[in-house]
């Protein structure tokens, strides 16, 4: 179909709407309630067009395309109705920075948000970098209200977990309720109330978490505004790294974009795929994991009965002095399968050839990502890579190394401490529930000097004077493992189980349990393994 | 420690809190700050006088949730104690019978100004209260402030009250006009107090900004509140807080203000969901 818009006449889509046959072209017409992963809407009125031959000003989101239309995108009259229409928004959206005369001075002198309670204003507003509204306030150059602004004073709503809901800054653009709906088929939100009542809410006045919220964060991701936010990522601002890559946290391997402060810090992560919602642990948990205060951030060795931070090729050599007498039998390596198969392709190279040992263990977590083993008999000294064996077991060994991403009970009796990068800090190849092979890519750095796995093992080799270990990157050790092609899993049929029903989520990760690390877990209603456990099961 | 006598919220994200602190209301002075701990572990922050009553052995400050220190204050409520308040400190204001005193505030300064504003009129000044907010809803005090001003002057950035604009703005006009201000003294956020300062410099009206710099003990040993006034380095806690604003190093204030910008913002990302009951109770729409 052939249509005509602002005098260029362009090819249409089948089923295709004015508005987006209009962007896919490169023309640009101001929207707002409308939003690439979902339907149109029609509530915010900003795309209004001209369209010969219909009355009025049609909302080009809620038109199709049709053969010979001919539309006029910016003309006089649009531009005034677009302002009028904005200026009704910003009227119940605290607006008073967009109207400021010192706008421009205040910006380069206070770049950054003031980390308020209630957000009431740009300088506010956890939003402020990436708000739709404002983009838009500017490009239509408005500069002043035609009536005082009302502020409905709603409480900000900061009691459940992981996310914060400020809806004195809510335009009603329903793109919440409208996500919630298609991602889960039932939205767990929806507009309460009428008229200038009218808000975001539950049912009956109940919390999130009483009215069965998956806690998907899509309504966050969806937001125009600052209303929704992720209580963890809210003042970091605009990210300054995406990158794609897979969360590990459980079988499902959903393909996630993990941004980056300009710190390097993971902020946030959430879905690639905008048709099929992620869990909590996807969503929420990796950042808050990976910052926690717990990280062991730099190599540790016993002197006396303290544990004392060392540089590397100090703690390197203590290992390799202390744990050549057990080359053989009396040696163990212990890792779960949620390391990238370049670990486990190092740790088990480490263990056969550098200490002649049939022990290298590699526990299958349970369907709650649960690790727990036990260790050969005989075994006199142990490298673990997680929290995975009894602790006391592990105080019955002569040497303990234990290489990880958290302090443990375990890690406060090692005699070497060697802290690694996990996650989202990694990059790699991982097999998930399938048995595909999905790509690790590395999001953020490390804490202090944490290392990959497979990185500490292979420079302990060195050390050891083992040859074979001196590989260039990850990349190298997958070369030699002959990993095909791993590809993010970004299409999927189904909903992962613990996206639908966040009590299937996984509990613990590499033997660290995640609510352990992640404040917003313990909130949530119990998974079925803590329940079993309460009941003594 | 110290008992939370009365709280409310007198404007969206600003709350008004009554400490019960007798030694601190025996002396306090217009002017004059006190810093708080919340709890044991809590940041220590210095919080402007805002009033007192030496009789009930109370004080008033005005806090705004601007991070993780102040969010724990304000989740406190009536009933609740702070762990540790040290006051008052800080070099009192100069309180004489200057003519015209302009007090120009925004943000917690409009709660700051109210005994400055008594005090000055008791001292036998004209004084003209000029206060600054966003939006007419972010007003607050206004009875308490028209009572002991001449003239209270308010003004909204969006136009929705009184003039629109910024304090700095009502200040330059009245001197363009041809006004005598004799003394003007600005309290709110450096940007604030900055412009203030700009907007009288060229008239030559003596200009005092109440600094508020990261502070640590509050007497004078750290050095953590280091400004540059007259090219000199001065204590804001045991040489401020007021300072001549024509002679502040405004860019390195906002610098040394945001030194710690990035572990202010990962303390306030860890905090965890507030328990509803304890949420700040509910200012009713006027």
């Amino acid at each position: 179909m052939r249509l005509t818009i602002d005098n260029h006449t362009l090819r249409g889509c089948d089923g295709e709407s004015v508005l987006q046959c209009a962007l896919r072209h490169n023309i640009r017409v101001p929207h707002l309630c409308t939003h690439p992963s979902l339907p149109a809407f029609g509530a915010c009125r900003m795309c209004v067009v001209e369209i010969d031959g219909m009355r009025g000003f049609p909302a080009s989101c809620a038109t199709p395309a049709a053969e010979g239309m001919v539309v006029r995108t910016d003309t006089a009259a649009l531009r005034d109705l677009r302002r009028s229409i904005l200026e009704l928004i910003l009227i119940e959206h605290p607006s008073a920075c967009l109207l400021c005369d010192k706008q421009v001075l205040c910006e380069e002198l206070r770049p950054h948000a003031a980390k308020a309670g209630r957000t009431t204003g740009c300088h506010t507003c956890n939003n402020k970098d990436v708000c739709e509204v404002r983009d838009l306030a500017r490009d239509l150059h408005i500069s002043a209200l035609p009536v005082p602004p009302v502020y409905r004073d709603l409480p900000l709503e900061r009691s459940d977990p992981f996310i914060d809901r400020d809806l004195n800054l809510c335009i009603l653009c329903g793109r919440c309720v409208r996500i919630c709906k298609a991602q889960h088929g039932r939205s767990t939100i929806d507009f309460i109330g009428r008229g200038s009542h009218t808000h975001i809410g539950e049912a009956f006045g109940r919390s999130l978490t009483e009215a069965g919220c998956r806690f998907c964060g899509s309504c966050i991701d969806v937001c125009p505004t600052g209303s929704l936010a992720d209580r963890y990522a809210k003042w970091y601002g605009a990210a300054s790294r995406f990158t794609a890559t897979t969360c590990i946290l459980c079988d499902a391997a959903c393909a996630v974009t993990v941004h980056a402060s300009a710190q390097r810090r993971a902020v946030m992560a959430h879905g690639i795929n905008t048709r099929v919602p992620i869990c909590v642990l996807g969503r929420f948990a990796i950042p808050e994991f990976l910052n926690g205060a717990g990280r062991l951030k730099a190599p540790q060795v016993r002197i006396g009965d303290r544990l004392r931070e060392v540089a590397w090729p100090q703690a390197l050599a203590a290992v390799a002095e202390r744990l050549t007498p057990f080359v053989g039998n009396a040696f163990a390596l212990v890792c779960d399968s949620t390391s990238t198969l370049e670990d486990r392709h190092v740790f088990q190279r480490f263990t056969r050839e550098v200490m002649q040992s049939p022990h290298y263990v590699e526990i299958q977590p349970d369907e709650h990502g649960v690790s727990r083993s036990g260790l050969p008999g005989g075994v006199r000294a142990a490298l673990l890579t997680g929290d995975f064996v009894d602790l006391e077991r592990v105080q019955a060994l002569e040497l303990l190394i234990v290489q990880d991403c958290y302090a443990t009970p375990a890690s406060e009796c090692a005699t070497v401490v060697l802290p690694a990068a996990v996650l989202a800090e990694v990059g790699g190849t991982w097999v998930d529930g399938e048995s595909r092979m999905r790509p690790l890519r590395r999001a953020c750095d490390p804490p202090g000097v944490a290392k990959p796995d497979w990185q500490i093992v292979c420079e302990l080799a060195v050390a050891m004077a083992a040859a074979g270990f001196a590989y260039e990157s990850a990349a190298a050790v997958a070369a030699e493992i002959g990993v095909g092609n791993a590809a993010l899993r970004i299409k999927r049929a189904d909903t992962p189980l613990a996206a639908s029903d966040p009590t299937n989520r996984r509990t613990h990760f590499r033997g660290h349990c995640l609510a352990e690390k992640v404040g917003g877990l313990r909130q949530l209603p119990a998974t079925a393994s803590s329940a079993l456990a309460a009941v003594g099961g | 420690m110290f008992e939370i006598c009365a709280k409310r919220e007198v404007a969206p994200n600003v709350h008004e809190l009554v400490i019960r602190a007798p030694a601190i209301a025996r002396k306090a002075r217009p002017g004059q700050f006190a810093i708080l701990m919340v709890d044991d572990k809590s940041e220590r922050v210095p919080y402007t006088l805002c009033d007192w009553d030496r009789e009930a052995g109370t004080i008033t400050l005005v806090v705004q949730e601007v991070g993780q220190s102040s969010r724990k204050l304000v989740l406190l409520k009536a009933g609740d104690h702070v762990a540790h308040l040290a006051g008052p400190l800080g070099v009192p204001l100069e309180i004489e019978a200057f003519g015209t005193v302009a007090l120009a505030a925004g943000c917690y300064g409009i709660g700051a100004i109210l005994n400055i504003a008594r005090a000055m009129k008791a001292a036998g000044n004209r004084v003209l209260s000029i206060v600054e907010a966003d939006s007419h809803y972010l007003h607050y005090y206004r009875a308490e402030l028209a009572a002991v001003s001449d003239e209270l002057i308010q003004t909204t950035t969006d136009g929705s009250q009184g003039a629109k604009g910024h304090s700095a703005d009502v200040i330059k006009h009245k001197l363009e006009r041809g006004e005598q201000l004799h003394r003007v003294i600005a309290v709110g956020c450096p940007f604030m107090m900055m412009l203030t300062g700009n907007a009288t410099k060229p008239f030559g009206v003596k200009t005092l900004a109440a600094l508020n710099p990261i502070m640590l003990d509050g007497t004078g040993m750290c050095g953590a509140c280091r400004v540059t006034v007259s090219s000199q380095t001065q204590f804001a806690c045991v040489d401020g807080p007021y300072f001549d604003a024509h002679e502040i190093d405004w860019a390195e204030l906002f610098d040394r203000k945001a030194a710690y910008s990035d572990e202010e913002i990962q303390a306030v990302a860890r905090t965890e969901a507030v328990a509803a009951r304890q949420q700040p109770q509910q200012r009713r729409p006027a």
